[in-house]
């Protein structure tokens, strides 16, 4: 590389250093802003309370939506739960999230445990497959972290097909930081930085389409390569 | 007299093309074989700066931090009977997290309660069990508090129980807030967690999801410091208000 190419390069990655760190709160706080696909809350017949470290405020927003009468019963995911990993010290998070519920007000009748053993919102998301085909007319509003409506969204899409036109997704905020500048506390930072790669993982995990696009760059880098070579003079070619 | 000019400038070009793909080629496979071949000492060197060293030295006080909305880990709680059990003479230190949200909604309980309940479940005496006023948010706040405190007790000991994974993160935010007249006697002290090996976290989902989180949290502290976030105000009962207003998006 020449001088010249270098200092230029330098420069190019300084200005844009400088730009980043700059403008960081407005692409931080957008990064977070990107992973909330909440919707607007419409009457629904159900809430599904997603499991996750953020049960109870999901809850309390579960909760909410009942007794404004957005929605008539709330479905609790049924969370992976082995009394002899934790000694026994803590509940499962279903039983957390239905004292958070009782808490505020919502009678036990309206209150069922859907599905068990979920470890993943790919299995939470297997349980409301069933219950919307076991219930062809019901509606569902599913109640997550803002940070996690993104996922959840693309999950539910894969694995509802068209039953997901009866869903509706729901934030919930979070209890222990603000989107606005959520890289300030470690929790916010490990909940939006860490959503990413998640978000990542799935794509790769649960989707062919990072292979199809992999493959679509390839044939174009090829095409470009070939056309490239056709281009040189033919003693060049000879050469070559 | 161009065409050939133009042609040995190609051929050259190519030359030194092909040479810098092989060597480049050369260079990658070599990188991967060493890779491959010494691949878990090199993950372990990853996360070096993300585990504290174990310091066996003798503490007076056991801290467990109960700073933040979730309740401690089971492998602290785990680490924390072990050391109740293991000494007669052991304390435990709390620092007073600021009011929850949660337990006061009762979705579950406050966790300085929930660690007091626990041990005293396991016949740990109450005077064994102190707690330093605070309003903590964060570890950063509680690490601030430990100085103070033991200021106050020359010649006392603190070891402060942290998860392996990230129990480096912890001992940098104790040297950053501490005193050094009393940083000496604030040990990290290092449990192995349970859902997967420190040393082998690359075999399991639970290790690497928490070597990433401790190297966000790591760059989060690197460029951000101590935290000054805006605290949130959610409340229950004024999203209810909106909802009915028809405010509320989410």
């Amino acid at each position: 590389m020449s001088f010249r190419r270098r200092t230029t390069t330098l420069l190019a990655a300084g200005a844009i250093a400088v730009i980043l760190a700059g403008t960081h709160p407005i692409w931080l706080s957008g990064a977070a802003i990107w992973l909330d696909v909440g919707e607007r809350v419409r009457p629904v017949d159900a809430v599904y309370i997603l499991g996750g470290a953020d049960v109870a405020v999901r809850a309390l927003v579960g909760a909410a939506l009942i007794r404004t009468g957005y929605a008539n019963r709330a479905l609790v995911s049924g969370v992976h739960y082995q009394p002899d990993e934790d000694d026994g010290v803590l509940c499962p998070q279903q039983e957390r999230a239905c004292r958070v519920l009782a808490h505020r007000g919502i009678a036990q009748s309206q209150i069922e445990v859907l599905g068990r053993d979920h470890r993943t919102t790919f299995d939470e998301a297997a349980s409301l497959k069933r219950y919307l085909t076991a219930h062809p007319r019901a509606t569902v509003a599913v109640v997550t972290s803002d940070f996690h409506t993104r996922r959840t969204r693309w999950i539910l899409r894969q694995s509802l097909g068209e039953r997901y036109a009866r869903v509706v997704v729901v934030s919930s905020p979070s209890v222990t930081f603000v989107p606005r500048d959520w890289w300030r506390t470690p929790r916010g930072a490990s909940d939006v930085a860490g959503e990413y790669p998640k978000l990542l993982f799935y794509w790769f995990r649960y989707s062919w389409a990072p292979y199809g696009w992999g493959m679509a760059l390839l044939a174009v880098a090829f095409s470009v390569r070939s056309l490239r070579r056709r281009r040189l003079p033919p003693t060049a070619v000879s050469h070559c | 007299m161009m065409p050939e000019q133009r042609s040995f400038e190609c051929d050259t070009r190519q030359t030194c093309r092909k040479r810098r793909f092989y060597a480049t080629t050369a260079a990658l496979a070599a990188m991967l074989l060493v890779l491959v071949t010494f691949h878990a000492p090199i993950l372990r060197a990853v996360v070096s700066p993300l585990i504290a060293p174990a310091d066996d030295r003798p503490v007076d006080y056991v801290l467990i931090s109960c700073s933040t909305e979730d309740l401690p880990p089971i492998a602290l709680m785990r680490g924390l009977s072990n050391v109740a059990a293991s000494s007669p003479e052991i304390r435990i230190l709390l620092v007073q997290p600021a009011p929850s949200l949660l337990a006061h909604y009762g979705g579950q309980p406050r966790c300085d309660e929930f660690v007091v309940a626990h041990l005293l479940a396991h016949h740990f005496p109450r005077d064994r069990i102190e707690t330093i006023p605070a309003a903590a948010t964060t570890f950063w706040d509680e690490a601030a508090a430990i100085p103070v405190w033991l200021q106050q007790r020359p010649g006392t000991c603190v070891g402060v129980l942290a998860e392996s994974i990230g129990s480096g993160n912890r001992q940098a935010i104790v040297r950053a807030v501490g005193n050094t007249s009393v940083a000496d006697r604030i040990v990290v002290m290092p449990v192995e967690p349970i859902e997967c090996n420190s040393r082998q976290w690359w075999k399991s989902r639970a290790g690497v999801q928490a070597v990433l989180l401790a190297m966000i949290e790591r760059l989060q502290m690197t460029f951000f410091g101590r935290p000054q976030a805006t605290v949130p105000t959610w409340d229950p009962d004024q999203y209810e208000r909106d909802l009915l207003a028809g405010k509320a998006d989410r």
